[in-house]
């Protein structure tokens, strides 16, 4: 089953789903540490979808390919060939939105908690009644 | 002796032996606690990041759905390159787990587009 998934994405995308992932957590994990919360979003939106994207990519490169082959070889390609192509190159894809869940997740939970521990700043005429309680 | 045809099977009856109860259990879960989620963050929420909260947490069942139609797929397409492609369950569970988590992201989209419609309204209204 490992050798057959590490077959259907290839090296390429065996190297790069982890490798875009880990950026898009590290980009993630530094907008939720730093930016305040409209930036967040935008970058949030931004990254969660990128290891998805990239296996979508995968998947039509990997039909793209498969109907290659089956253009330039010269005997009739069968069903069973055409299905091979297929579930390989759908593999990517799974592969890509099983990565960005962890992503999905992290967001969800960091807006969350923004939306829950949100405190309006005060407005600038009760900033000197407050300083003057405060005293 | 008299053949009987075998007795078409109701659709529903159909729909969920194809769906099997885990996955259905999956989707209705997700969808029954981003639908709780959404009413707490509307209700209890503050500040500008409930609105994207809100857009983040609908999309829960929809993307279980795809991760299991994409599963169900990839079997069928596996299997019909195997050396025995009789069977079909796995195709009528990839669509039928995909017409689920859509049927049940309709109604969460629904609600969470009139929340965030009565939370611009709200916020449009205090600005002024």
């Amino acid at each position: 089953m490992l050798v057959w998934l590490f077959r259907a994405l290839g090296i390429r995308y065996t190297l790069w789903l982890p490798v875009v992932t880990v950026l898009a957590v590290v980009l993630a994990v530094l907008a939720i540490w730093k930016f305040k919360t409209p930036a967040l979003t935008a970058v949030l939106l931004a990254v969660v979808p990128l290891p998805l994207l990239l296996g979508a990519i995968g998947s039509i490169d990997g039909l793209v390919a498969s109907y290659q082959v089956i253009v330039l070889s010269n005997v009739t390609p069968r069903a069973s060939e055409f299905a091979e192509g297929g579930a390989m190159s759908l593999v990517s894809m799974q592969v890509g939105l099983i990565l960005s869940l962890p992503l999905y997740l992290l967001a969800l939970v960091a807006l969350c908690y923004h939306a829950f521990t949100y405190r309006e700043a005060a407005t600038n005429h009760e900033q000197p009644i407050k300083a003057t309680l405060a005293r | 002796m008299q053949e009987f045809e075998p007795r078409p099977q109701s659709y529903l009856r159909w729909y969920f032996s194809s769906l099997g109860m885990p996955t259905l259990l999956v989707i209705v879960g997700l969808t029954l606690v981003a639908m709780v989620l959404v009413v707490v963050l509307f209700w209890r929420g503050r500040g500008p990041a409930v609105p994207a909260a809100i857009l983040f947490v609908s999309w829960l069942p929809l993307i279980a759905g795809a991760v299991c139609f994409l599963s169900g797929v990839i079997m069928y397409l596996s299997e019909l390159a195997g050396p025995d492609p009789s069977t079909h369950a796995t195709i009528s569970y990839a669509l039928t787990a995909s017409m689920q988590a859509t049927s049940c992201f309709c109604p969460l989209l629904m609600l969470s587009l009139v929340l965030l419609m009565v939370l611009g309204f709200r916020t449009s209204g205090t600005r002024e």
